[in-house]
């Protein structure tokens, strides 16, 4: 059975053009009018995706370290999963999330938090360009319960919560319940949890490049508090179209993969990876704007993000997309691309949520799946090739499907050459970038031959100096 | 004669063995998932949202209620739900299951609770309160899709019972006021718990006192392998000399929080035949929590056994 889509994508080899030139860090933000809005309060599924050619280090901070930590210096954790088990420090973060490929190794030795997607060329590649665990990202100030007294307890029966029959081995501060009301050294006082107030959890998500760090993304989930407005229907959703960037982005990893026996790959990466290609498919058929709204008595959970660039190329973080389901960020180069400018800091920043009615399993439309959070970062170029490979392939063969391998070396290739043309022609990668970008309008172009061929005009003339570097290009040039 | 003074002296060391016997309870974790009654009658201790979340992030497959097709939770839920279960992470599909789909919807389910206004009438009354309650239980099996009735006897699966709880007025019926004693969390041998005058009406006002808990507890576990719980690392443990009791003294486990708590089995991997990454050993982790302005969740989580925070300190990063 393939589990995935057929593609005709080919893998990258990551070749990182990079200035050398230290420079300060720039912010940059970009205001959203209608944020993410969740409606799963206490936990939140995350699976995170490199999809570039550079590694990506995170940690996870809330700007509420305090309720995290109890005095004995342990408390709540922040997030937990493949990774392990990560609680906040004093100062709000926690210490670098390891690869979950790296376990038992202090550190996580040498992998990144997110290898390159770039890095996955033949089904024995570990997936480790990915990550999924749980955030807890709300706890503010503890709700408070009184008059409690704690107990040891011997020849224990319970029926549910409740102990039956027992013996009071001894209490705190007293073991008598009767004593509850008396006076206060009988009792003391214990906490719930709470999300009453205010606070933000950070993944920080840092591009690194030859050990040094580039650029810096932050997904904020604001937890709002309490309140009292009702979490409204998405009125326009956008995650049909932002899942199939994911996957085209990852559609080198999916050919691999679907041209392996995939019955011999049952883990988490594979999983992960179906489960966006099933939610991509059901959001087709049924999209989140069918789900009801959820009434809460919360202000409710919002998603957003920031960036930092370290880079000193003037970028700036642009929002593309928004609505209640979907946003997406884009890296925009300065004006003037003579610049040092690296195509490998060139990224996009996808953030999506899914929840949907669980299909065939009640007839009323009340029950719904729990938020899940998939965060992506592409790269231009990367995707770039990977689009470019299919096109010149296509325009070469258009009803053959290459083997996994023969496309693997070819957007390796192609990447490459997109790589030399943006140190030599900055202008005429940026051109292939707005095309076959992330952003670019390729999946609509295909589809109209005029379109197409004035692409192919200018192709002809940006790749002619390429001719010998890939068979690729050397076959496309032979047919135009 | 000799028979008869065999027989004697059997009966005889039978008694005193079972004499010397204390019963523990299988270990549990038990939180505190709702109070309506905060000591001054009205207010609630943690406005919990009216929402159940129940969220598989392991690789394994989870198997939900008793058998297929029986309702559960009856009187909890706002409409009727039957056993389910919950894939696990690693694959999409189900061959010969054409319901199945590979959203995320089949990893996680939120269930919209009854009203929590009044205690829910659960299947197994309880008569020695306050106020009336009750309790369902509802067996959760780990590494399968075919319910209790279809697994219990299979090796490559381990199994909890989640139990709900619901009173309103969790206060012993013999002596009136004096608040119940609640479970907190044992291990098979140590067995803690918490009182508090919260849980009952309010000295002779019979104000408003429904109060909610759910509770894991083992069920089944491959050879001698206990859950373990992990309450020391999920929000820390104060750990306080007592004052009363039988033996006076004895170092009382005082969980700071009361609504947050859970098990782990350690290793499962390697006793389900499944894992999250070839070659790495994961530990299953079920967390029960609730919180103000926050649903009522039952969290499944993988984590590496090599890097577990939750059952080893020196893992917490």
């Amino acid at each position: 059975m393939s589990f995935f889509r057929a593609t005709i994508f080919a893998l990258v080899l990551a070749l990182s053009v990079f200035s050398g030139m230290k420079a300060e860090a720039t912010a940059a933000s970009a205001t959203t009018s209608t944020p993410i809005q969740l409606a799963t309060y206490g936990s939140l599924p995350v699976i995170v995706l490199n999809l570039t050619n550079s590694q990506i280090n995170f940690d996870i901070s809330t700007t509420n370290p305090t309720y995290y930590i109890n005095s004995n210096g342990w408390g709540l954790p922040i997030v937990a999963g493949l990774s392990g088990v990560y609680y906040p420090k004093s100062d709000g973060t926690t210490t670098t999330v390891t690869n979950p490929y790296n376990q038992g190794l202090s550190g996580g030795a040498n992998l990144a938090s997110l290898e390159p997607v770039s890095g996955v060329t033949s089904a024995a590649s570990q997936l480790n360009f990915m990550n999924m665990f749980t955030l807890f990202p709300s706890w503010t100030g503890a709700a408070t319960i009184n008059k409690v007294q704690y107990v040891a307890l011997a020849n224990l029966t319970n029926q549910g919560a409740a102990a039956t029959s027992y013996n009071v081995v001894d209490g705190y501060p007293d073991g008598n319940g009767a004593d509850v009301w008396k006076k206060s050294s009988d009792y003391t006082s214990a906490m719930g949890l709470n999300a009453a107030a205010s606070t933000t959890c950070s993944i920080n998500m840092d591009l690194v490049n030859n050990n040094v760090k580039q650029a810096t993304y932050n997904i904020n989930i604001n937890s709002l508090g309490k309140g009292s407005p009702n979490i409204p229907k998405a009125q326009t959703t956008s995650i049909t179209s932002i899942l199939d960037s994911i996957l085209t982005g990852a559609g080198n990893v999916i050919t691999i993969l679907s041209g392996a026996d995939a019955f011999d790959i049952i883990e988490m990466g594979v999983g992960a990876l179906s489960s966006i290609q099933g939610i991509y498919e059901q959001s087709q058929i049924d999209p989140a704007v069918n789900v009801p709204a959820y009434n809460a008595a919360s202000k409710g959970i919002t998603v957003s993000a920031t960036a930092t660039f370290h880079d000193g190329g003037n970028e700036t973080f642009s929002l593309t997309q928004q609505d209640n389901d979907s946003l997406t960020y884009q890296v925009v180069p300065p004006a003037n691309t003579d610049q040092n400018f690296s195509l490998a800091n060139q990224n996009s920043v996808l953030i999506t949520t899914w929840r949907q009615c669980a299909q065939n399993t009640s007839v009323t439309t009340e029950r719904n799946a729990a938020d899940l959070l998939i965060v992506a970062v592409i790269n231009e170029a990367y995707y770039s090739s990977l689009q470019l490979t299919q096109h010149l392939t296509q325009t070469v063969a258009p009803s053959q499907q290459k083997p996994a391998k023969e496309q693997v070396q070819s957007t390796k290739e192609v990447l490459g050459i997109l790589t030399a043309i943006a140190k030599q022609h900055p202008q005429e990668a940026q051109y292939i970038v707005e095309i076959f970008g992330v952003h670019g309008k390729y999946k609509e172009i295909k589809k109209d031959p005029g379109a197409l061929k004035i692409i192919d005009t200018r192709l002809k003339e940006i790749l002619k100096p390429y001719k010998n570097e890939a068979m690729v290009i050397e076959q496309y040039l032979t047919k135009l | 004669m000799l028979k008869k003074n065999m027989l004697l002296c059997c009966l005889l060391l039978l008694i005193v063995a079972f004499g010397n016997t204390t019963f523990a309870a299988p270990p549990y974790a038990s939180i505190l998932a709702y109070n309506q009654n905060n000591g001054s009658g009205a207010v609630t201790n943690m406005q919990t949202l009216g929402t159940l979340d129940i969220i598989n992030m392991t690789p394994w497959d989870i198997s939900i209620g008793p058998s297929a097709n029986t309702t559960i939770l009856k009187g909890m839920t706002a409409a009727p739900l039957q056993s389910f279960w919950l894939k696990g992470m690693n694959t999409p599909v189900v061959a010969g299951n054409n319901q199945v789909n590979n959203a995320f919807a089949y990893h996680s389910l939120q269930v919209p609770l009854a009203s929590m206004n009044a205690a829910w009438v659960l299947d197994s009354p309880l008569n020695s309160y306050l106020g009336s309650t009750s309790y369902s239980t509802i067996p959760l099996v780990f590494n399968s899709l075919k319910f209790w009735s279809g697994s219990s006897t299979a090796t490559n699966t381990v199994a909890l019972d989640l139990m709900v709880t619901s009173s309103a007025g969790f206060a012993s019926q013999a002596m009136n006021q004096f608040p119940a004693t609640t479970l907190s969390y044992g291990d098979g041998t140590n067995n803690y718990g918490w009182e508090s005058g919260d849980t009952s009406p309010n000295n002779s006002v019979m104000s408003k006192g429904v109060t909610n808990f759910l509770t894991i507890q083992q069920k089944q576990i491959q050879g001698t392998q206990n859950w373990v719980p992990i309450t020391n690392n999920l929000a820390g443990i104060n750990v306080q000399k007592g004052v009363g009791g039988t033996t006076p003294g004895t170092p009382i486990q005082c969980p700071p929080f009361l609504s947050v708590s859970g098990l782990a089995y350690p290793n499962f991997s390697s006793t389900a035949g499944v894992t999250a990454i070839t070659g790495q050993n994961y530990d299953l982790v079920v967390i029960i929590q609730s919180g103000g302005y926050a649903d009522m969740q039952l969290i499944f989580l993988a984590v590496p056994t090599a890097n577990d925070g939750f059952i080893n300190a020196a893992f917490k990063h």
